[in-house]
Order: structure tokens, then C-alpha cells, then sequence
């Protein structure tokens, strides 16, 4: 039956730094550093073992990270790309991000859709936005822009073409504004 | 046959006058709801505003059934195609409203690598309602400002060669089997 | 209609090969009257059967993203409320939370209480256009005239705060970019009294109407695993029966202080779904109630330097939007813009598990389920 109830927070909540000793444990030499940020236990990692990891973080009974957040990427520009993975635990109220390195040239990394299918859109957005191959994705073709689009939008070296044909023509700092500005 | 020429006749004032009220309050409106400024649109249509009190009639099932279309949102590169493809089924005469600082020139989006510039780049325009999003209110001005422009129109003069104002598909988009 | 067992979703030849049926492609959008928004899907047809329906995405796709990266801190708001155009108020505070968070900046308390009520305001007004949208694909044409008339008086009250009926704008870091005006707390109980008073007209016409119920109950049941292990969140995860509410799980604002219920379905079926986000309303309008009470008297925005700069630093900052779970991931390298914004939106992973509701049910039924989905085009496509 539906029901409204107040569902108090959960009771096998683990405070972040807590959590973060259960997954350096768990992962082992799998994961490099493991910190705490801002409530966030934040994991680097190998790109060799993004799809163990994962699976420990989804399959251990102490972890649990049942709940796929997101898969994105960052470019670094001269350090090559980074690839951000966040997974949640419902159980234990934690949020794990893993954070993997990649080279700008030709990247690619193993899919983890084996792992959590709910990758799968993430990381065909992730290789359009990047260009980045996931290997073993079933279908990764384009997600948002038409077929013939060229080039890779979220990387740096893409420049917009309306905002280099014609620069802002206004005040860009709150300096410049000429009065009506609040401070 | 070949070289027999089409008459073309000029109707008498009161029967122009005549035939223009009588399609300027049966305006059966096509929404294309692409962003935001649907959810306006259909604010315009419901009891506070009442978009029928003007005598336009929203949501036709089909854009056949259409005289108006308003293009209500941001146009991107990937929609195009399909915008011009229902804007070619509604039948002649026919009237297009632009609603929004998206659809009219590509407003907060005029950077994007994706958003098309302006929907009167695929096809002509004969009412731009500014706002982000326009208030129901400005919809309505809209509406009644092109019933004053049809009121004044010479339905021959409409007629003739209104297909060559529509300008050609640019950008990228490309929307598969639709 | 209720969900069609496996075995059955192959069709079965009768009749010594006479009656062959062929699979056929159906295309449904991007422009569909029975689709709200541009959402369009490609389904494989036995019948009147589905074998499989993949949703087509990118219509509405803008580049937030990559905009995001040109525009400094104090512009990004504005672009943010029009991502998901039913939820400004919602989209814009986890922004504004990443960046109190990684500059240290203080909020203070009357702008944490009056974020909770804005923010509050607009989940309803998001439930109540979906509580007619959903009536509307049913063939149900009364319920969204009657939602309107609740929309009008709140968006009002909305209007007379920050001057516009749908996007906003209204959240700067550091808390708000004005105080509310005289008469304003009058206008919001107004508002949600009235819509307490008619809460039950819209279960009565629709969660009690016979019809309705024929085409919901036992449609498109979800998963509760799998619904998590595709990161759906909001209504539609609580509908499947997992109490996850990040204002509850993750406290922000303060949201902790607040009494409010959690309303969770049984089945996971369209109808739960659409009974959570009714519900909903009722626990938004107790915190709105609460806050109004509690509204403490003071500054509506902290100690904030002209020019924003933030300091080197990563974030990931989310909020319960009306529709889920909205993250930011912000990534600063010290400079007035942000170096990288990832945006998680709640109808993108919600939508992205319609792939598996899709499979082996009626045609009627997938409006039935997409209407059950909730989405905004705006937020799956960004």
C-alpha cells in the first residue's frame, strides 16, 4: 500500500571519513588516493581498473553503491582528460566519486554499462562531449547532436563560432556597468 | 494548355474585406511547443487568459487542419528539418508566429553550437512576440496584431508566390525519418 | 491494460501461417500531440504490441554546458532556470550552494528560509503542470484547466517576488537578490489554502476516476533496483517504494528543520507515480507553512565581494529538483567563470531507464508511461 511517512534518515548511515577508510580497505591497491571533500569521498583511480572498482562499489556488502549519480569528463587541457564517475549508496547515505585520468590522445576506457546499466546514456554523452571510446558500450552512437556534427563541443580546443565572429559588444565587468548595478 | 495564362482577378473591396474578417477570427493554431514559452502558450489557452476569446482555436490534431503555426521555444540544428517539414503540411494561407527571444533570434542561446539563430531562417515570419519567455499577455497582443495585418491583406496578392519567401534549411541539423 | 507477460510479447502464429504478422517501425515525435515536449521515440511495432522502444534525445539539446564555461558566476544563474523551464527557483540554488561552499560565504538565516519557500512554491507549481499534463495525455482535458487556476495564484505570488512568471533569477550567491515585499506571506497562504481546498478535486477526478485507473494501475511498473542502478530519483523512484529524498538523505538549506513527510508508492506502476507527485503538494504546502511561521526577520543577502573569483576547487553540489535528483559538479580553477560545469539532470537518467518500461506493453500504454515519467525536455537534452 502507498503510504506518506516521515522515513527518518538511514539508520546504517556512516559518517564520510568512516566510509572513506571502508572503501581504501575495500578497493585495496585498486584505487590510488581516497579523500574526503566537502561530505564526499573522493577515489583516483587506474583507467585498467575503473570496471573493478566499480564493481566492488556496487557489489560489496559494506559499500553498496546501488545508485548510479553520474559519468562525465573534464579537459584538463596539457594533463590530458579526466573522466568522474559518481555512484551513491542508499544503505549508508555516501556518495563516491572516481576520478580517472586519461591521455588527450585518442582516450578511451573500459564501459562499466556491464556494471551499472544505467551508464549507458552517460557515457555515449560523455563520448560526443569528449570524444572520448568506451570499450564494450553497446551502442555508442550519437546522443544529442545531429550525425554530421563535427568535433567534440565540451572539449577546450572548440571554440564557439558566434563568439568569435563578434565579441560581447557590452560591459563584461560589474566595474564597467554605467550605473544601475548593485553591489 | 501549356501557355494559357492563369486570370488573375482582383476582387472587389467589400468581398476582400468580407472574406479577411471572417479569417482572422477562425485562426485554428498549430503549436509547435519546443520550450519554455509552451508552457506560456498553454497558460494562454487556459481559462485565465482564454486564448478563444480572440477567435483562435488551439491544438488542431494535426498541422493540416492549421492556418497559424506559433513556434513556441528554442529551434535547434536538429529540429529544423522537422519545423519546416509540418510547417509545409499546414495548407495555404498560412501564418507564422515566432514566441520568444529563442525562437526569434536565439536569445540566452545566441552562443550555442546548437540552437539555430532565429527561426526565420527556415521559414518566414509574419509576428515576432518578444520576451524570455513572453508573458500570456504578449501572446495575445501577438495574435491580435496579425489579425490586424490579415485584415488588410490582399488574398491574391497572398496567394501568389508566398512558397518563394520561404528561405532555405541552413546549419547542420538533420532529423532522420521524419 | 496490465502488463504483458514475457512469453506473450512474441506473437504467436495461429491459424497455419495465415495470419503473419510483421514487424513495424513506428516513429512518435519529435512533434507529437500526446508527447509533451519534443521527446521523440522509435518503437518496433508486432502488432499493436511493443517489442522495443528506444527514446530518441537531442531535440532541445543547447550546450549548457559549454555556455556555462563563457559566462561568469553571477550570469550562470540565468541560464541555469531555463534548463529545466519548470523548476527556475530549484535549478538555481545548487548553483549558488557550490559557490557559498567553495568561497566560504554566509548565508543568512531569512534567505535560507525564504530559498526553502521560493523553492517550495515551485515544486508545486511544477506538480501542478504535471498533474494536468498527465490528465491531458489520458484524454483527460478538465484537470488542467483546474491545475492552472492553482498555478495562476502562486505564479503570482512568484511574480510579485521576483518580477517574472517562470524564470527567475532571483538566487545570487549569498542568498537573494531582493527581499520579498509587504503582503507577500498573505498571498502564498492564500495560494496554498486554496490549493489544500482543492488537492482532493484532483484526486477525485483523476486517482479516483475509473478510466483513469484502467489505463495506470499496473502500467509500466519499475523496478526499484534497477530504477537505482539507472540513478532515477524523485517522484518516480519514491513511486517504486524507495524513500530517497535528498533533502532528507543530504540536507541542504535547511531543510533539516523541517517536519515533512516522504510519500512513497507500493507497486512502482504509473499510478504510483502520479499518486507520489499529487502527495507531494501536501508535504511541499506543510513546509512552505512552517517556513512562513518561522521566517526569521534580517539581511536577504550575506557579505558578498563585487566580483566574484573562486578559489581552485571541485564540488559536487545537489538539490531535490521537483522532478529529482539535480547535481552540479563544478569544477573552478580560480577564475570569474566556471572551468567545467557538469550538469546531472533528473529526467535524463529518468527517461533513460524508458527503454525497459517500453518493452512488450500496448501502444496506448506508452503514453500512459512517458506521461508517468515526468520528464521536461529541457532537462533531459540540456
Amino acid at each position: 500500500m502507498a503510504t506518506t511517512k516521515r522515513f527518518p534518515r538511514s539508520s546504517e548511515r556512516v559518517e564520510p571519513e568512516a566510509f572513506s577508510e571502508r572503501v581504501r580497505s575495500k578497493l585495496g591497491n585498486a584505487a590510488g588516493e581516497v579523500q574526503v571533500r566537502f561530505n564526499q569521498v573522493i577515489v583516483s583511480a587506474e583507467p585498467g581498473r575503473i570496471v573493478d572498482i566499480m564493481s566492488t562499489l556496487k557489489g560489496d556488502p559494506e559499500l553498496r553503491c546501488d545508485y548510479f549519480t553520474f559519468l562525465s569528463a573534464v579537459d584538463l587541457q596539457e594533463e590530458g582528460l579526466e573522466v568522474i564517475a559518481a555512484v551513491s549508496s542508499t544503505r549508508f547515505e555516501n556518495t563516491v566519486i572516481v576520478k580517472v585520468a586519461l591521455p588527450s590522445e585518442d582516450p578511451s576506457l573500459a564501459s562499466v554499462t556491464g556494471v551499472y546499466a544505467g551508464a549507458n546514456w552517460h557515457e555515449r554523452e560523455c563520448a560526443e562531449m569528449f570524444g572520448i571510446t568506451f570499450e564494450g558500450h553497446p551502442n555508442l552512437v550519437k546522443l544529442y547532436l545531429p550525425e554530421d556534427f563535427e568535433g567534440h563541443p565540451l572539449l577546450k580546443s572548440f571554440k564557439l563560432a558566434s563568439r568569435t565572429y563578434k565579441p560581447w559588444p557590452g560591459a563584461t565587468e560589474p566595474d564597467e556597468a554605467a550605473g544601475g548595478g548593485r553591489s | 494548355m501549356a501557355n494559357r495564362k492563369v486570370k488573375t482577378i482582383k476582387l472587389p473591396k467589400s468581398v476582400s474585406w468580407v472574406l479577411n474578417w471572417s479569417r482572422k477570427y477562425s485562426l485554428w493554431m498549430f503549436q509547435f511547443g519546443l520550450a519554455c514559452c509552451s508552457i506560456e502558450f498553454i497558460a494562454s489557452a487556459m481559462p485565465k487568459h482564454d486564448i478563444m476569446r480572440l477567435g483562435v482555436i488551439p491544438f488542431p490534431a494535426s498541422p493540416r487542419q492549421a492556418d497559424l503555426m506559433v513556434v513556441a521555444g528554442t529551434v535547434t540544428d536538429k529540429m529544423a528539418p522537422a519545423i519546416k517539414r509540418v510547417y509545409e503540411q499546414m495548407p495555404e494561407p498560412k501564418y507564422v508566429i515566432s514566441m520568444g527571444s529563442c525562437s526569434n533570434c536565439g536569445g540566452p542561446y545566441w552562443d550555442s553550437y546548437s540552437v539555430t539563430k532565429g527561426v526565420d531562417q527556415i521559414l518566414p515570419v509574419d509576428v515576432y512576440v518578444p520576451g524570455c519567455p513572453p508573458r500570456p499577455e504578449a501572446l495575445l497582443y501577438g495574435i491580435v496584431r496579425l489579425q490586424q495585418m490579415i485584415q488588410g491583406e490582399d488574398i491574391t496578392e497572398k496567394w501568389r508566390g508566398h512558397d518563394k519567401k520561404i528561405p532555405q534549411v541552413i546549419g547542420t541539423g538533420r532529423a532522420g525519418g521524419i | 491494460m496490465a502488463k504483458i507477460p514475457d512469453e506473450l510479447t512474441k506473437a504467436r502464429v495461429t491459424g497455419a501461417g495465415t495470419l503473419r504478422t510483421e514487424e513495424m517501425i513506428l516513429n512518435v515525435g519529435p512533434q507529437h500531440p500526446a508527447t509533451h515536449g519534443v521527446l521523440r521515440v522509435i518503437v518496433t511495432l508486432d502488432g499493436e504490441r511493443i517489442v522495443e522502444g528506444e527514446p530518441v534525445i537531442g531535440y532541445m539539446h543547447r550546450g549548457h554546458e559549454k555556455l556555462l564555461e563563457q559566462r561568469d558566476f553571477r550570469q550562470i544563474t540565468n541560464l541555469l532556470s531555463r534548463m529545466d523551464w519548470l523548476s527556475g527557483i530549484n535549478n538555481e540554488i545548487p548553483a549558488s550552494i557550490a559557490v557559498e561552499k567553495l568561497m566560504e560565504l554566509e548565508v543568512p538565516p531569512r534567505a535560507q528560509y525564504l530559498r526553502v519557500i521560493l523553492a517550495e512554491i515551485n515544486r508545486i507549481l511544477n506538480h501542478l503542470m504535471f498533474t494536468g499534463s498527465f490528465g491531458l495525455e489520458l484524454g483527460a482535458s478538465t484537470p488542467v484547466m483546474y491545475a492552472f487556476r492553482e498555478r495562476e495564484l502562486l505564479q503570482e505570488a512568484m511574480e510579485m517576488v521576483t518580477g517574472g512568471r517562470m524564470h527567475f533569477g532571483f538566487i545570487r550567491p549569498g542568498g537573494l537578490k531582493e527581499d520579498v515585499p509587504k503582503g507577500f506571506a498573505e498571498r502564498v497562504l492564500k495560494g496554498i489554502r486554496q490549493l489544500i481546498k482543492y488537492i482532493p478535486d484532483y484526486e477525485n477526478l483523476l486517482l479516483g476516476n475509473e478510466i483513469f485507473k484502467q489505463r495506470t494501475v499496473d502500467v509500466g511498473i519499475l523496478d526499484p533496483e534497477l530504477a537505482l542502478e539507472y540513478g532515477v530519483s524523485g517522484p518516480i523512484l519514491r513511486g517504486s517504494g524507495v524513500p530517497y529524498d535528498v533533502r532528507r538523505t543530504d540536507p541542504y538549506l535547511i531543510y533539516d528543520e523541517f517536519d515533512f513527510d516522504i510519500p512513497v508508492g507500493a507497486k512502482g506502476d504509473a499510478f504510483d507515480r502520479f499518486w507520489v507527485l499529487i502527495q507531494e503538494m501536501r508535504e511541499s504546502a506543510r513546509i512552505i507553512e512552517q517556513a512562513l511561521e518561522g521566517l526569521p526577520p534580517g539581511s536577504h543577502l550575506g557579505q558578498v565581494p563585487k566580483r566574484l573569483t573562486l578559489p581552485e576547487g571541485e564540488i559536487y553540489s545537489r538539490a531535490e529538483n521537483p522532478l529529482g535528483e539535480l547535481g552540479y559538479y563544478l569544477i573552478s580553477n580560480g577564475d570569474a567563470k566556471p572551468y567545467r560545469m557538469k550538469i546531472r539532470t533528473p529526467s535524463f537518467s529518468n527517461v533513460s531507464v524508458a527503454p525497459h518500461l517500453l518493452k512488450g506493453i500496448y501502444v496506448p500504454d506508452m503514453i500512459a508511461i512517458l506521461g508517468s515519467m515526468f520528464f521536461v525536455v529541457g532537462d533531459i537534452d540540456r
